[in-house]
């Protein structure tokens, strides 16, 4: 009885003018989702190898002599991910790059094509047609699940005969899922196959996994909407009045909410003014030079600025240590303000996380591989990195007896006193930076509460879908 | 007949469930936005005070015209109507550096946006009534005729002497009537919350601006409530036609805002910014061997005493006559490499600026064809937060630069006056020249100069040029004719297609 259910309803819904509409809306935008995205992810590997290429010549270059290799700036970008189909992240807007030598690492800046001028606007990814115009469109394929029926008094006759409620609703609900995963394939394939044509983009098997995963937690994010369709549709009398009601829900919960994430974030996080912070960071360096000066690092420290190397050289420890207080005081000054900018963000996410579309796209973002959590990560591994390479020169000058075994980030004082040696560096041996990604089972573990949180809001709205429709008065 | 049927139609939508809860939810969502939208322009508007206050600290603290030349930022307001559209406002920067050394450009801002804020979507006023009201007026409009179809009613009426263009306009009429409610109420709790606030200081220009909103916003509305007249003129049911009013209003206000900035980026690819600044700083330093060199020729003689109390606030306390004469003849020898550099990183910069704006333009062009860009465009413009008000920003800038220099030159006889470096006087030099012959100590001198520092006034700055920045009304006014009169012609196209749909329409 059950599979007479489903099939009458797939049957209903594939003849029903939403089916059509879904069918047209899924298709084009995924079709344009798929040739644009080939676009683009071309001209970011062209851009991501030509810039790590030149960085790593001239890392190359300079490893003809140690200090070289401690003075080079290295460039760290971004790699463009396959998976940002699915999940672009708003990494568009995301800072990409990270400069970095011996002495420091920069803030993550934004570079290359990026616009300011362009208003912010969402990637046309899986997630944006999933979260927002498919949500609105399962709405549509169940709003009249119960109300519909009861109007046109089919429902009456289907309770008049032995078929209990419970499998009336489970027939609709996989009704409903059965017509609508249709489209959904049907775009996701086009979709797919567009990219895999292209041979653009090189898919590994890991990818495809990741894109299954999606895919998944998809559904499981559809499904909340054509339950929650069900439900309310099981409250009302009239598909008018049902639909007028799952329209603000929908509004609500899908575009005004995730937009109050901004405004929480900017009010309960309060980041310093930009001019007031640059202040702060004059102000510590001229602390320090005054310090320096009042003779906290010992006599003569200011000299060395002299550079030439026949002058008294005097206190090149007092140098390497007020260099040091000086790169050390600035740098924590800036993490400590990123550090603030990643707290307004996520406290303006995790607000936003009230709304289904946010925690969709947290956890599709978590299994991409790819938004702000990324950009975190990228900043952790490019430390880890620097302070890999900074051990490595270390123990390469602690070979070299001509070498003062100073780190002092003024690059004449090494060339010139050989604060740091001037030997050739095999570049073979030197660590190279490579950004590695989170395994399957670390994206899964990060999108975990996210999965939990979907599958809850499934079985809450079935429940009270069910309870609902036990109660329904079909007259 | 026009007025009895518009009333009819009034009285009902106004007795509607989805009436009765569309305006409870926009007046409620305004009230509830509001408080934290008029905060965040308080945030904003204490950062634009400390930064003109700091930015006045500077200029009264300043010894030597050589102080008022570089260092200094001038800032702009934030546009109290950017709770209504915040625009590109965010995403820009708010001030500009004023250097001889530098030409203000327009850029994302030194650290002054957090961009991890990107992951967050937006949210003004211009946004709440994109969603809320425009589906009230879908919904009010979308059952106008197929619903009367489908009750009976419209075949009574079509059964009377009124003509059909009668029952659409009255149909047009009770729609914009209906619409005015939930507008004006919702329009009315922001501006008593705004004027409540004791930071916004409404002037007279913003009334007029806020009515100006008001009116393109019932503009847009209309347009909607036209969209879905055509729609229900097309359909039997009012089920299908909300469901084909609803497919297209997410297509309209949800698909195509994004896909114009995406489509742009792929039709008008960027070049990389860093070509650019590596030009710019190559160009940097050519600039400064160049400058260099020139200085180079003529030798420092003399002795001077250099003082910095503060980076960008560096003068010769005390000299000798020599000192500062090589100091200024140095300094002219560099002026003219000074504004080559200055045009030459200017066009460069102002190129790449150039292919920005480019994008962004086609960017809206390609959006242009939904009305809820075209309101939004009008909303920024009228609010003075879109690019066209950034850009006025910086060319007031750079006049104010170009003032900033000329007064310099003006007080310093043409970049030649002792002032221009330092505020040495001539019993200052006496004083020098006493401890150049040995005649005092040290720590005499030492003293001296503590002494001296303590006393020195700063600079009679009552004639500086100051900067003052006001949007101006015409200016936004024309920047947003286009889009006004992309949406009254989207109204008129509506109403037309749905009037000859109408006339043929079956009323059984």
């Amino acid at each position: 009885m059950l599979c007479n259910l489903v099939r009458k309803e797939i049957l209903a819904n594939l003849l029903s003018l939403r089916f059509t509409l879904a069918l047209l809306l899924t298709i084009s935008l995924f079709s344009v989702s798929g040739f644009v995205f080939v676009a683009r992810y071309r001209q970011q590997s062209q851009d991501y190898w030509s810039q790590t290429n030149e960085n790593l010549s001239k890392l190359s270059d300079s490893a003809s002599q140690l200090y070289k290799l401690a003075f080079g700036q290295q460039k760290f970008w971004r790699r463009p991910k396959p998976l940002t189909l699915c999940a672009e992240g708003s990494e568009r807007y995301l800072p990409n790059v990270i400069r970095s030598d011996l002495f420091g690492t920069s803030l993550p800046a934004t570079g290359g094509r990026g616009n300011f001028l362009l208003r912010r606007f969402h990637d046309v990814d899986w997630v944006f047609i999933i979260s927002i115009p498919l949500s609105f469109v399962a709405l549509l394929f169940t709003y009249d699940s119960f109300c519909g029926e009861k109007e046109s008094g089919t429902l009456r006759l289907i309770l008049s005969g032995s078929v209990p409620r419970y499998r009336i609703l489970a027939g609709k609900y996989l009704g409903a899922v059965g017509a609508f995963i249709l489209p959904l394939l049907a775009g996701l394939l086009i979709n797919l196959i567009i990219v895999v044509s292209s041979r653009a983009v090189d898919l590994r098997p890991a990818d495809w996994l990741r894109f299954l995963g999606i895919f998944l937690i998809s559904i499981s994010y559809l499904s909340v909407f054509l339950l929650l369709g069900m439900f309310v549709s099981s409250r009302v009398s009239h598909s008018i009045s049902s639909i007028v009601i799952l329209l603000l829900i929908w509004a609500g919960l899908v575009v005004l909410l995730p937009s109050f994430g901004s405004v929480v974030a900017e009010t309960t996080v309060v980041l310093p003014p930009a001019d007031g912070f640059r202040r702060r960071i004059l102000e510590t360096m001229k602390r320090i030079d005054e310090e320096a000066a009042a003779g906290k690092y010992g006599k003569n420290v200011d000299e060395v600025w002299n550079g030439d190397p026949n002058y008294p050289v005097a206190n090149l420890p007092g140098v390497a240590r007020y260099r040091e207080d000086w790169a050390t005081s600035v740098s924590s000054l800036w993490e400590g303000r990123h550090n603030q900018m990643l707290a307004q963000a996520y406290a303006g996410r995790d607000f936003a996380c009230l709304s289904p579309a946010v925690i969709y796209q947290r956890a599709s973002e978590a299994i991409a591989g790819t938004g702000i959590h990324r950009c975190v990560d990228l900043c952790r591994q490019v430390k880890r990195y620097h302070d890999d390479l900074r051990q490595f020169i270390l123990d390469q000058d602690a070979g070299d007896p001509n070498s003062l075994h100073m780190l002092i980030d003024l690059d004449f004082a090494a060339e010139k006193w050989g604060t740091l040696s001037k030997k050739p560096v095999d570049f073979s041996t030197v660590p190279k930076f490579e950004e590695r990604d989170y395994g399957f089972s670390e994206s899964l573990q990060l999108a975990g509460w996210d999965i939990g949180v979907l599958l809850l809001l499934n079985l809450l709205f079935f429940a009270a879908s069910f309870v609902s429709f036990v109660r329904y008065d079909v007259r | 007949m026009i007025w009895k049927l518009a009333k009819k139609d009034l009285l009902l939508n106004l007795m509607t469930f989805k009436f009765a809860v569309g305006t409870i939810v926009c007046v409620l969502l305004t009230v509830a936005l509001m408080p934290a939208l008029v905060h965040d322009y308080q945030q904003r508007w204490q950062e634009y005070r400390a930064g003109v206050t700091a930015d006045e600290e500077e200029l009264r603290a300043a010894k030597v015209y050589d102080n008022v030349t570089s260092g200094r930022r001038v800032y702009r307001p934030p546009p109290v109507l950017s709770v209504f559209s915040r625009g590109v406002e965010s995403q820009v920067s708010n001030s500009a550096s004023i250097s001889n050394h530098s030409m203000p450009e327009i850029g994302a801002g030194w650290a002054a946006v957090n961009p991890y804020l990107a992951i967050l979507r937006t949210l003004d006023l211009s946004l709440l009534y994109q969603m809320v009201l425009s589906l009230l007026a879908l919904l009010v409009a979308c059952d106008a005729i197929s619903g009367e179809r489908v009750t009976g009613t419209l075949m009574l009426i079509a059964s009377g002497t009124v003509a059909r263009h009668e029952v659409l306009l009255a149909k047009v009429v009770a729609g914009v009537l209906t619409l005015v409610v939930p507008l004006t109420m919702a329009f009315l709790s922001a501006i008593l919350v705004l004027s409540l606030s004791s930071v916004a200081d409404l002037a007279a220009a913003d009334w007029v601006r806020m009515g100006l909103l008001y009116l393109v916003t019932l503009l847009f509305l209309l347009a909607v409530y036209n969209g879905g007249l055509l729609i229900s003129c097309l359909t039997g049911y009012p089920v299908t036609s909300l469901m084909l009013g609803l497919f297209f209003w997410v297509i309209l206000a949800l698909i195509i805002p994004n896909a114009g900035g995406y489509l742009a980026t792929q039709f008008r690819p960027l070049e990389p910014a860093e070509p650019t600044k590596a030009k710019i700083s190559a160009l940097d330093d050519e600039y400064f061997f160049k400058a260099a060199g020139a200085g180079d020729k003529i030798p420092l003689r003399g002795r001077g005493v250099e003082h910095e109390e503060k980076a960008f606030r560096r003068y010769t306390l005390v000299c000798d006559e020599e000192w500062i004469d090589s100091l200024i003849k140095r300094n002219l020898a560099r002026e003219p490499f000074r504004r080559e550099y200055v045009d030459r990183s200017r066009e460069l910069e102002h190129q790449y600026v150039e292919t920005l704006f480019r994008q962004e333009r086609l960017a809206t062009s390609l959006s242009r064809i939904s009305p809820v860009c075209m309101y939004e465009n009008v909303m920024s413009a009228l609010a003075g937060t879109d690019t066209a008000g950034c850009r006025s920003f910086v060319a007031a800038a750079r006049a104010h630069r170009q003032e900033v220099l000329e007064y310099v030159r003006a007080k310093t006889d043409n970049l030649q006056a002792p002032l221009l470096f330092t505020p040495c006087t001539p019993a200052d030099r006496q004083q020098y020249q006493q401890y150049l012959d040995k005649k005092m100590s040290e720590e005499e001198f030492q003293q001296w100069k503590d002494r001296r520092i303590a006393q020195l006034r700063p600079l009679d700055l009552q004639d500086y040029p100051r900067f003052v920045y006001r949007g101006d009304i015409l200016r936004d006014l024309r920047a947003s004719l286009l889009d006004v009169s992309a949406l009254v012609f989207a109204n008129a196209l509506f109403f037309a297609l749905a009037f000859v749909v109408f006339l043929k329409y079956d009323v059984r």
